[in-house]
């Protein structure tokens, strides 16, 4: 009967033992899935970088309007407006800016405009570019490698083509 | 008793696990619940200063108005604008309501001019800061200088800084 009883004692602690430990590995397990979940939703959050409203309003105006301003600039050495010496340059080329012709006038005039507004932030990291016939009329900064903000502008000539101009914004 | 006394002291140890992983997820989330709301702050202002731009543009004050009436967008008459200027300094109250706390200056690019103050309103504490050291969003945007005389435009920039 003694022996009887010792073994179960025996037997019943032996369970507790394994109980225990068995819960112990059921919080383990808990612990560490909601390890996982947390892991995996904060780096979700940091990951996902939030869209700048300001910056995307910016580069999108930016370019727009940067282009459509300076299509209307005046220049006066030529009295003409920008766009109309813009054409001379594409395919008239008669045109004489206090002895200086046309393309070169154009090209002046945009690297100074370029260079006071994109420069400061942008500094190198803007592409302007002015087409006609698939020949590149106009050429400032350098081409953007990968993540372009673009506008691009099609000007009409007289005799019906157009001149493309474009500007690619690096962001 | 052994018993009940282990397995009492096990509740109470599940307990104070459970509120130590409560109490570490309540401070993890209100550390993100501070900075998504101070990147809401800031997106606020940066449509606000968004907004001020679009106004700006379309105020009748400023804005221009070409051949038969009309008005162009990103165009600024500059003959209204001298006009313009002396009426915002006048009428404080009402163009900060529309302005709130901002520095508002057209700078003429091509050819090159004097840059032209509109507005300017600091917060009160920052009334005796330098400009570079008040917090600040800044949007400039390309607009047209149109001189009604000549009918012809110039190449500016509207620097809009709106203090946060």
């Amino acid at each position: 009967m003694k022996k009887c009883q010792k073994e179960n004692q025996k037997f019943s602690y032996v369970k507790l033992k394994k109980v225990s430990q068995m819960e112990m590995m059921g919080m383990v397990i808990v612990v560490v899935l909601l390890s996982i979940a947390l892991f995996l939703v904060i780096s979700f959050q940091v990951g996902t970088k939030p869209k700048s409203v300001q910056k995307e309003y910016e580069y999108s105006q930016l370019a727009s309007n940067t282009i459509d301003v300076l299509l209307k600039t005046h220049i006066k050495e030529c009295k003409l407006d920008y766009d109309d010496v813009l054409r001379d340059c594409s395919f008239l080329k008669k045109l004489s800016c206090q002895q200086i012709d046309s393309c070169t006038k154009i090209q002046q005039v945009t690297t100074e405009i370029l260079k006071k507004t994109l420069e400061p932030e942008y500094k190198n990291r803007y592409y302007f570019t002015a087409k006609y016939g698939g020949e590149t009329k106009i050429k400032i900064g350098t081409e953007c490698q990968a993540n372009i903000k673009t506008k691009s502008f099609p000007l009409p000539s007289e005799i019906g083509t157009l001149i493309e101009v474009k500007l690619d914004l690096c962001v | 008793m052994k018993k009940a006394q282990v397995q009492t002291l096990e509740t109470i140890g599940v307990l104070i696990f459970f509120f130590v992983l409560l109490g570490l997820g309540m401070v993890f989330y209100y550390r993100f619940q501070a900075q998504s709301l101070s990147v809401e702050e800031r997106e606020q202002q940066s449509l606000m200063a968004i907004r001020i731009s679009q106004q700006i543009s379309s105020l009748p004050e400023l804005e221009c108005s070409k051949y038969s009436g009309s008005s162009e967008f990103a165009c600024i008459d500059i003959i209204k604008l001298e006009i313009a200027k002396t009426l915002i300094k006048n009428n404080p109250s009402y163009y900060s309501d529309i302005f709130f706390f901002s520095n508002i200056v057209i700078q003429q690019v091509y050819p090159s001019g004097p840059d032209i103050l509109l507005y300017r309103e600091v917060p009160k504490e920052y009334k005796n800061y330098q400009e570079e050291d008040i917090p600040q969003i800044k949007i400039p945007v390309p607009v047209e200088l149109y001189d009604p005389s000549t009918e012809t435009s110039n190449y500016g920039i509207l620097r809009i800084a709106v203090y946060t």
